[in-house]
């Protein structure tokens, strides 16, 4: 986001912030109408997640009773969507649910109600005339008939939250800004981060349904909600506050957002469910309430009554920064020097290294850090990182934990083997990440091959797997070497893998956040991660095939048991079911040495009928 | 040495005996709580030698265990206990059953399972096989019985279950030779040798001529291998009659292992050379020098890869290998490179072979031993 930012900053005034965006959907994730509606939830859900987690950990500074997250998403569809064209040319949108109507005319929307099989609009001397004559629609413009083309349906989407609530003066700007709080804050781990903020959320509703955000917020103090409907002014990037009321909300503080979208719904690995699914897997702590498109209504219970570490924020570490974060780090400087405002506002960076680094590039150490220019910054910034300085702090992540993990896994799969590990902190280019992995085998998973869940910051991540680091990792490794079948390097047992990041900054390839980039000392703690994990699984899956062959073998001498006590008996007379008895007895008492056999056998490998066909081995020729 | 033409063999009530005690020792394990076993004989080239002193192949004292309790063995062990049952059975009612039959009497599925006891006659076979190894007791004795396979003729009758049989009335094919010759009594004997063929055309041929009239012996002839039964009555006639016995065969290594197995016994009946082999047999064709002698070199066949491997073996059995005889045979033959059929002598006229080579052969008298 840092960098479209700078790359907004430079072009306002050449374009438009729609232009921009237009140009700029398939970085945001918008390019296609699917990952457009998963995007848009997901956006939503991160903000309540985060802003539950928040007000969380202030209650836990402020010693008060803990309010968990109750989060509820529900997403339906509202309305038939159709484009308008004349002669070819796309001229309007046309958006029908039951008898209201509402037309998108040169970026105008107008909503009416149908009466007697006819509704009209004007949008300043252009007249629509609608009229539905045995469930046919006809669409004039100005008398000439329009062919009509049905688009993605409309999707309304609702995100409620038991959080902290929002200001009523914050509201219009946190959703009708663009990069509205992208300011540099300093480095914090949460979801928010990873994302390309609500407010494009917003303008991508307005641009494909010209719907407003409509956003309900409670304080705690405060005894009624506040009710607002906020359009982006895309000109001026400014907020318009449509509609504006008080109203009731069903927890003492929180928000809810809907958005109206156009978007398509799948289900599948790639589809909202699963995306919803993956949430609720890696937020134990969270009620999470889904209602899917089709109306059936999916309820993830709270597994684990304890939010959360709280992160804490930390400085930028100088092996780590980018030149469009510094310059911005030393504009919002309020310090009044050079020296002092890289020693303030990076970690690891005393005085003396800060003034022998401003000393190396030949700059005044007294200038202020808010007139530096960005060749003097990259110059900064290039000593800045030639310079070995001590890793950064490691303190501030908050991973999942491993009881969380196999709780979330335990829950949805029921499995028969579950396991987690989690590594100690690391640091890639001055920023520390942490990783995490578990696997879920058996229970409700009857898939032939592995399923990998990839999560970073407790995000799931539903696109460009192929590109992607935790992947790459997944894939690298030789599971035939624990004695686990592969296919494609994909283990074939019915198991879901989780493998997440936690990063103040989580490196991802492109602006989509779908995929982590392959660092090697990422990579490289994924493997030490996925190796320690696939060797407990491995450890699980040859004792369970030990007592299957143990079980086998029993079976086996039981059911040829059964013909010894007839054949012996027939020999010598004793009664067969005395026999039989005494088999059953000699198995019993004998068990253990069977159990050892199986035991030997299968460490050596060896096949036991071969090594008897070698001692019962007749010659070649064989008579009769 | 020679205890088999003590027939009839072992008495019912001794044979029974016998297969009782098998089953006894075995649920005296069970009942000490130990895991039950077998004790047989290792079959196999690893387990035999050749006796210089009764000029056969005897079996070695290497013995392996066959346990219930192991996955590699149960199936078997508990197909050989089928099998001294069912013979039990047999004995008990003065029943015989034929090889083919014991597998389908025998044959059945655990209930409760898809597990069939067993589930191809090679598996009744060789339990069959291993029961003779553990009861010293012969095929025969279990009451178990080959198919019929080969045929004889000559001037020579005999008492079979008391019926008169008279060798030189019975037409073009002869007397079917039965698995059991155990129980048959020769009423008489006119005969100065025998003579063994390899194939049954050449029989065919030899008793269409009457050859065994003009040359006053006994014909036998199987199709391949000798089988046991056919061994037993080379062997009986040879030693209750005093005739010397010829073996014909092909002019290849097979042919040479046909004659091996009737003279020194085989390697896999090896517990059984008392009964079967005839240390007196002696070779008298078809040899490399007669290919040469009746011209049949235009009958070449060319050696097989599989030829050539199974003379390497044979080469190497002691009981060749000592033979400076047979290895200069074997020799000659190697380098012709190529083996010669019985059959070719019909080229040069259907009874060449009877009016031509085979009185010339006699009054030669060359074979090799």
């Amino acid at each position: 986001m840092e960098e479209i930012a700078e790359e907004l900053a430079k072009n306002q005034r050449a374009i438009s912030v729609t232009e921009f965006f237009e140009r700029n959907k398939h970085l945001l994730g918008f390019d296609n109408k699917q990952k457009a509606l998963l995007v848009c939830v997901k956006e939503a859900v991160d903000n309540s997640l985060d802003a539950c987690e928040e007000l969380g950990h202030m209650q836990e500074r402020q010693k008060q009773p803990v309010t968990l997250p109750e989060i509820t998403v529900e997403v339906k569809t509202t309305s038939d969507n159709y484009q308008l064209l004349d002669e070819k040319q796309n001229v309007a949108q046309m958006m029908v649910s039951k008898s209201m109507f509402t037309l998108i005319f040169e970026g105008k929307s107008q909503e009416k109600q149908m009466r007697g099989g006819r509704v009209s609009f004007d949008f300043n001397n252009v007249r629509f005339d609608i009229s539905d004559s045995n469930d046919k629609l006809v669409v004039l413009m100005n008398g000439k008939q329009l062919t009509m083309r049905k688009n993605a349906p409309i999707f309304l989407i609702r995100v409620l939250d038991n959080g902290p609530g929002l200001l009523s003066s914050k509201m219009p700007d946190i959703f009708g800004r663009m990069l509205y709080g992208s300011k540099f804050q300093g480095m914090k781990q949460n979801r928010g981060q990873q994302g390309i903020g609500i407010h494009s959320a917003v303008l991508y509703a307005q641009l494909t349904t010209g719907k407003p955000a409509k956003v309900i917020s409670k304080i705690k103090s405060a005894k009624k909600a506040k009710m607002m409907k906020i359009e982006i002014n895309i000109a001026k990037n400014e907020p318009i506050v449509v509609e504006e009321a008080d109203t009731d909300f069903p927890y003492e503080s929180g928000t809810q957002v809907e958005l109206e979208i156009e978007g398509i719904y799948v289900s599948g690995s790639k589809g909202l469910d699963e995306y919803i699914r993956r949430t609720a897997l890696i937020n134990p702590h969270a009620n999470i309430i889904y209602i899917n498109p089709n109306g059936e209504r999916i309820v993830y219970k709270r597994l684990i009554d304890k939010l959360p570490v709280e992160p804490i924020p930390i400085k930028p570490h100088p092996h780590g920064l980018e030149l469009g974060i510094f310059t911005r780090i030393l504009k919002d400087s309020s310090q009044r020097t050079i020296v002092s405002a890289l020693s303030e506002e990076l970690s690891r960076v005393s005085r003396p290294i800060a003034e022998q680094v401003v000393k190396s590039v030949g700059l005044d150490p007294k200038k202020k850090p808010q007139e530096v220019s960005r060749e003097e910054a990259n110059s900064l910034l290039k000593a800045l990182q030639s310079l070995q300085l001590m890793k950064p702090q490691t303190d501030c992540l908050s991973p999942i934990g491993v009881e969380e993990l196999e709780t979330g896994l335990k829950k949805q799969f029921s499995p028969e083997f579950v396991k987690a590990i989690q590594r100690k902190p690391e640091v890639y280019r001055g920023m520390p990440f942490q990783i995490e992995v578990a696997v879920a085998y058996g229970g409700k998973i009857t898939s032939e091959r592995a399923t990998l869940m990839r999560y970073a910051n407790k995000i799931p991540l539903l696109f460009d797997a192929a590109s992607c680091a935790l992947t790459k990792s997944f894939t690298e490794i030789d599971y035939t070497r624990y004695g686990i079948k592969a296919e494609n390097r994909i283990p074939l047992l019915p198991a879901v893998f989780v493998i997440e990041i936690t990063s103040v900054w989580v490196p991802y390839t492109n602006e989509s956040k779908n995929a982590v980039a392959s660092y090697p000392a990422i990579i490289k703690e994924i493997k030490l991660a996925l190796q320690e994990l696939i060797r407990n699984l491995s450890i699980f899956l040859s004792r369970k095939h030990r007592s299957a062959v143990f079980q086998e073998r029993i079976n086996l001498f039981e059911k040829y048991g059964i013909e010894l006590a007839y054949y012996l008996s027939e020999l010598t007379g004793i009664e067969e079911g005395k026999i039989k008895k005494k088999i059953d007895e000699l198995l019993e008492k004998r068990k253990d040495e069977i159990k050892l056999n199986v035991e030997q056998s299968l460490d050596t490998s060896e096949v036991v009928s071969n090594k008897v066909e070698s001692d019962m081995s007749r010659g070649k020729e064989e008579e009769e | 040495m020679i205890m088999a033409d003590s027939s009839p063999a072992l008495s019912k009530k001794k044979r029974l005996e016998v297969l009782e005690n098998i089953g006894k020792e075995v649920y005296q394990h069970i009942e000490k709580m130990e895991n039950p076993y077998l004790t047989i004989t290792t079959r196999g080239l690893s387990n035999v030698k050749y006796d210089k002193e009764s000029r056969t192949i005897k079996l070695g004292e290497s013995v392996s265990k066959r346990y219930f309790l192991n996955t590699g063995h149960v199936r078997k062990f508990t197909q050989t206990m089928a099998v001294a049952a069912l013979s039990k059975n047999l004995i008990e009612n003065d029943k015989h059953t034929s090889l083919r039959s014991a597998f389908y009497q025998i044959r059945r599925t655990i209930p409760g399972t898809k597990i069939d006891i067993v589930d191809d006659q090679t598996e009744t076979n060789k339990s069959i096989e291993d029961l003779e190894l553990i009861s010293d007791l012969t095929r025969e004795q279990l009451n178990i019985n080959a198919n019929k396979n080969g045929a004889v003729a000559g001037e020579v009758i005999i008492e079979d279950r008391g019926d008169l049989i008279d060798w030189s009335k019975l037409g073009s094919g002869g007397w079917a030779i039965p698995s059991n010759v155990e129980d048959i009594i020769f009423k008489k004997v006119d005969a100065k040798f025998v003579l063994y063929f390899e194939k049954s055309t050449m029989f065919e041929r030899a008793n269409e001529d009457k050859a065994w009239k003009k040359l006053h012996c006994v014909i036998i002839s199987s199709q391949g291998q000798a089988t046991r039964g056919i061994r037993r009555l080379l062997q009986r006639l040879s030693r209750e009659h005093n005739l010397p016995v010829y073996v014909l065969t092909d002019a290849d290594i097979w042919g040479v292992y046909i004659y091996s197995a009737i003279k020194f016994g085989s390697i896999t009946l090896a517990h059984v050379s008392d009964k079967l082999a005839l240390p007196e047999a002696k070779f008298m064709g078809l040899t490399v020098e007669d290919i040469e002698k009746y011209d049949l070199k235009r009958h070449l066949i060319k050696f097989k890869d599989v030829d050539i491997e199974r003379m390497k073996q044979i080469r190497n059995y002691d009981w060749f290998k000592n033979s400076k005889e047979w290895m200069a045979e074997l020799d000659k033959m190697e380098k012709l490179g190529a083996k010669v059929e019985l059959d070719a002598f019909t080229a040069k006229g259907l009874s060449f072979i009877t009016e031509k080579y085979l009185p010339e052969k006699l009054k030669e008298g060359k074979f090799l031993d």
